[in-house]
């Protein structure tokens, strides 16, 4: 079967096509997941509207309380904006993590987004920054939190006519921030887990907790168990032990090739406990 | 020799560097020829089943089809086994492996030939297929051939273990298991056969092998060797999987370019050649070791159950270098040996860089730290007290005369490494560290160089050397180019000899055309075979030019000296040219300016029943120390250093050794950490590089290389292999390393991070 590629020569171009050719019809990005799944036969769109060429969308802005991101903008962009980096250590840390230069250097946060993986390594911190997600269409545009984006592997909210144009991330200025990604080696592996967290402390008091896994669930999944067993107490060890019931509580990893089901629970509890160690050891330096 | 060496020893430029690095260098899937097909495999889709019936009708009339075959079309023997004729090229009546070919289609373009193989039915009775070399021996399994599941048995017998164990303080005994490794060279296998108008074949392979294709080719052809041509293509990396295994896709393409009147190029992709090419076996060891108070073995034992897949292939061979050199480097006055080469419906198991010891090192290796422990020895100090030298016997009752520098090596990578402070420095920090673990481990090896006294048969290599009349010199080998710089090795060893520059010295591709039959390129033989050879043929021209330079300028020919393109007289007054002199020589006093080279070891002796002789003809040993991090929370292990202490010989080419080392440590590090072909009912769920993890440059440790130069007689310069002992006891080092850092003995590899942690929270060793 023939596949079409359009180059959309802007917006208005993408979203025309896109709205042209409905549910046949996927935005190529940096291609690093879509040329695969074409390639192995497992793509079911007939028209690839490449959106390569729309640099309006590829963008790192900051306002006073929030940091944009545009769809396009590439992975590398992550690591080495001076703006992302500062106010999203996690984020950049993720984006750190993430595959191997070359792949980074095409691969965009849209496209990551859109790809809809439950490994998709940008996407727990961005949860726990509260970021929102941009979707236009030629009827319009809205926007919603990411973590209610997903609907399920490779599958999202956006309508057929729908693309991601950017993410809104609101700073979090003193927060603690935490990501780890768990795999075999150092570079170019997809996570057998991950884990993100944001804290707001005061003193010793979690103020407010936000927390997400990778891999632990058929979408990134905001683990709101933990984070209102973790809000409005007390950061010490007896918290820290406590928190693998809540963690457990939160998610359901499977087994499959990457790995156990008990190993991704025990890899995200660790995780858990160890940024919250980091944590408290943070507010103990800076008192 | 009594000169210096010009063109030994050195950091020589690869005599391929440039093509390779440019992209210029062509390899199989490169090469386009007018009216080429392109050939596609149906596989089977059980492990173990009846072949009830293969309907190829509606795949003959898809567009683009130009032939169909399967088992009943081969025009020769539809036969494939190496050693033993247990392999159907096409699947008759039977399938034993999910790779087992059902029926093969030739196309216009490879979508069409694709499309062809998805249209073929076949109707199968599945059987029930067997996943492990247990499963294989229990009484009663569905026999996988129809003589039983054992392909054969093999076994080492010195003196009395009985009265060896008798004797021991201490004695150790446990069951080490060890899954697949895949070759994952860059290039997947690939060929092209054309068919010649005279009746017979060429074909271009990436291959180490190309006199086992020739065989292959001529066997399911029903045609001689001499119409089978098999030039090497440029080989992107072979690791031993490209030893018997490229005969398959070659013959498969011979069938089908005979067939059709048209070139047949058979490529892999990832997945295909992840699923159907041989590897690395998995192996259960049984190691039983015993040693008296002063930690000197008294008896060692050990059972080995090499699982070799549905077929003999090189199992038998593979599993005979198990056997032979089961207990390493290590003295051992009794001792006896079970090997069971196993039948199951696994993965093809084939040679692979190591050759069934980093299998059985692995085992040994962890044995000997448990023996020390047990009698309160550090592990250095056990292996030092074992370590074979000049004179001792190996278990095959080997007496070890010449180049033995087995405890040189081993305290060159102690002392380079800083072994025994270290070790103390990491258990202090390990007391105080919660988390990150550190960890100090041995690997140590003996690798008999070239082949088994078993396999003595192919162990002879050719070199044609021509010098031509402009003084510049073409060389072609018998052995091949896999990428570890056996071309710049010959084009050296020739401009040594010769006395040419290196920059004129040409290396064909290998081609059965040119020379003898030569072997394999395997067992880290091909400096020693094909270095010799070609050091035998330039002195033969040497001779023959000497001899006329002697008339031309009136000078006896021992005063006459060839350097760099120059004849000089000893006390270094210039003569003239090699240039001028190769051109008289051929021009005016017609001198045969072409010689053919040889080598051959002695005749080995060995007798089979007791496993006794000589089993290989040299030894070199390889001592490595690994040092680890892990970290408790993930299970994931860091190998900081390796420190790689080998024996050589004499350094050939730096540069090239230098890379053979750091490329073998780093493979072994994949198998001790990451590398993990997962089998569901002997189907790969991994097939891809996605989810089978080989190291990256990030996982890549500090390799620290000390070279110990001992020559030896036999090898050219003095030279040893190096290929192989750099990777095997790099697995055992690293495993060492991380079980002493984690105070719990791991017994399988890969240690992934999941193995590791989840086996510590078993042992209750996290909380
Ligand atoms: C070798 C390798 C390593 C990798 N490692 C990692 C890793 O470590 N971590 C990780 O998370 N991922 C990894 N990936 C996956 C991939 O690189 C990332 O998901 C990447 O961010 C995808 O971006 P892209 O621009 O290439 O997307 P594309 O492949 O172009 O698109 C991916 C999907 O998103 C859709 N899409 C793209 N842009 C938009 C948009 N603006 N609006 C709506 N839908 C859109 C496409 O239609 C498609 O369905 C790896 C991939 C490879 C090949």
């Amino acid at each position: 079967m023939a596949i079409d590629i359009v180059r959309a020569e802007n917006l208005e171009h993408a979203l025309e096509l896109l709205a042209r050719d409905g549910a046949q019809a996927r935005p190529l990005a940096g291609g690093t997941d879509l040329m695969l799944r074409l390639r192995a036969g497992r793509l079911a769109a007939r028209t690839l509207v490449s959106i390569a060429d729309l640099s309006d969308l590829a963008y790192v802005r900051e306002q006073a309380d929030r940091v944009e991101l545009g769809a396009l903008t590439r992975v590398a962009d992550l690591i080495t904006h001076p703006v992302y980096s500062r106010e999203f250590p996690a984020g950049a840390r993720a984006a750190r993590d993430f595959a191997s230069p070359q792949i980074r250097n095409r691969g965009t946060l849209g496209g990551n987004v859109g790809n809809a993986s439950p490994a998709a390594d940008n996407v727990p911190p961005l949860i726990t920054f509260g970021a929102t997600v941009t979707l236009q269409s030629k009827r319009g545009g809205r926007s919603m939190p990411i973590e209610d984006f997903f609907e399920g592997p490779g599958r999202t909210r956006a309508a057929p006519d729908e693309m991601i144009v950017g993410f809104q991330v609101p700073k979090r200025p003193g927060a603690f921030q935490f990501f780890a990604k768990f795999g075999s080696r150092n570079a170019n592996v997809i996570s057998i887990a991950s884990a993100a967290l944001c804290l707001r402390l005061d003193g010793e008091t979690v103020r407010e907790a936000r927390v997400a896994y990778g891999c632990c669930a058929p979408v990134p999944l905001r683990a709101r168990r933990v984070e209102s067993y973790l809000s409005g107490q007390r950061l010490d060890e007896r918290l820290i032990a406590g928190v693998r019931e809540a963690v457990l509580g939160d998610i359901k990893p499977i087994d499959d090739v990457r790995g156990s089901r008990r190993y991704k629970e025990l890899l995200v509890i660790n995780a858990t406990e160890d940024a919250l160690r980091g944590a408290l050891e943070s507010v103990r330096k800076a008192a | 020799m009594g000169e210096t060496l010009r063109n030994i020893g050195t950091r020589a430029r690869r005599v391929d560097a440039l093509e390779k690095v440019t992209g210029r260098a062509r390899y199989v899937d490169d090469l386009e020829l007018v009216g080429m097909l392109h050939l596609k495999a149906l596989t089977s889709a059980h492990a173990h089943a009846e072949l009830l019936s293969i309907d190829t009708r509606a795949a003959e009339s898809m567009p683009g089809v130009f032939a169909v075959v399967t088992g009943k079309d081969v025009p020769g023997e539809n036969q494939i086994g190496v050693q033993i004729a247990d392999q159907p090229l096409l699947a008759s009546g039977k399938v034993r492996q999910m790779s087992d070919r059902i029926a093969l289609v030739a196309a216009d373009t490879a979508e069409h030939a694709e499309a062809a193989v998805r249209a073929i039915k076949v109707e199968y009775r599945p059987l029930p297929v067997i996943t492990h070399t247990d499963e294989a021996l229990a009484p009663g399994a569905v026999k996988i051939h129809e003589n039983g599941n054992v392909m054969t048995k093999k076994q080492v017998i010195r003196g009395d273990v009985e009265q060896g164990f008798a004797a021991a303080a201490a004695i150790v005994e446990d069951v080490y298991e060890v899954n697949y490794q895949e070759h994952a060279y860059l290039e997947p296998n690939g060929c092209i056969a054309i068919p010649e108008p005279d009746g017979g074949v060429t074909i271009h392979a990436s291959a180490q092998a190309p006199f086992y294709i020739q065989k292959a080719v001529a066997r399911v052809l029903g045609v001689d060797y001499a119409r089978v041509r098999v030039i090497q293509a440029t080989t992107g990396g072979g690791f031993g999987g490209k030893e018997d295994y490229p005969s398959e896709p070659s013959a498969c393409a011979a069938v089908l370019a005979m067939r059709t009147g048209r070139p047949v190029k058979f490529v892999y992709d990832r997945a295909q050649d992840l699923a159907w090419s041989t590897k690395r076996h998995r192996m259960k060891v049984t190691n039983k070791i015993g040693a008296d108070g002063e930690g000197r073995i008294t008896a060692a034992q050990v059972r080995i159950d090499c699982d070799a897949g549905g077929y003999t292939g090189l199992s038998a061979i593979v599993s005979e270098r198990s056997n032979s050199t089961a207990f390493g480097p290590y003295r051992t006055p009794t001792a006896r040996v079970d090997t069971y080469v196993v039948y199951t419906n696994n993965l093809f198991g084939g040679a692979y860089r190591g050759f069934g010891t980093p299998q059985t090192t692995f085992a040994m290796e962890a044995q000997m730290d448990e023996l020390a422990a047990r009698l309160g020895l550090s592990p250095a100090e056990i292996r030092r007290r074992n370590i074979l030298g000049p004179g001792d016997e190996t278990t095959t009752c080997q007496k070890l005369t010449e180049s033995v520098p087995g405890i040189e090596t081993f305290e060159a990578a102690l002392a380079r490494s800083g072994y025994e402070q270290k070790r103390r420095e990491f258990e202090a920090f390990n007391q105080t560290s919660r988390w990150l673990k550190k960890g100090i481990g041995i690997g140590a090896c003996m690798y008999g160089g070239g082949l088994h006294a078993g396999g003595q048969f192919l162990e002879g290599s050719g070199a044609l050397v021509h010098l031509r009349p402009d003084g510049s010199v073409l060389v072609s080998i018998g052995g091949t180019e896999l990428g570890q710089g056996a071309f710049t090795v010959a084009a050296q060893c020739a401009a040594e000899t010769l006395g040419v520059a290196l920059e004129h010295v040409r290396v064909t591709p290998s081609s059965t055309d040119f020379v003898t039959d030569s072997g394999p390129t395997v067992a880290s033989r091909t400096t020693v075979m094909s270095g010799n050879a070609v050091i035998d043929a330039a002195r033969q021209l040497k001779g023959r030019i000497l001899e006329a330079a002697c008339e031309l300028y009136g000078v006896p020919a021992d005063e006459i000296e060839l350097r760099e393109g120059q004849v000089l007289k000893r006390d270094g007054t210039r003569l003239g040219s090699l240039k001028e002199l190769a051109n008289t020589a051929f021009a005016v006093k017609k001198v045969n300016l072409s010689a053919q080279g040889w080598y051959a070891p002695p005749r080995k002796t060995w007798d089979n029943a007791r496993g006794n002789g000589d089993a290989y003809s040299s030894y070199c040993f390889a001592m490595q120390v690994a040092e680890v991090e892990v970290d408790l929370r993930s299970g994931r292990t860091r190998v900081v250093r390796v420190t790689a202490a080998h024996d050589v010989g004499q350094v050939i080419n730096r540069t090239l050794i230098e890379g053979q080392i750091e490329g073998g440590v780093v493979q072994g590090v994949g198998y001790a950490l990451m590398e993990d072909l997962k089998l569901d009912q002997g189907r790969c769920l991994n097939p891809s590089f996605t989810d089978y993890l080989i190291p990256t440059t990030l996982d890549v440790p500090e390799v620290d290389i000390v070279l110990i130069e001992q020559p030896h007689s036999a090898g050219p310069f003095g030279a040893k292999g190096i290929g192989e002992p750099s990777l095997i006891p790099a697995a055992a080092a690293v495993a060492n390393a991380v079980s002493e850092a984690v105070g719990y003995r791991f017994r399988r590899l890969p240690l992934t991070p999941e193995r590791v942690l989840m086996s510590l929270e078993e042992a209750g060793k996290l909380r």
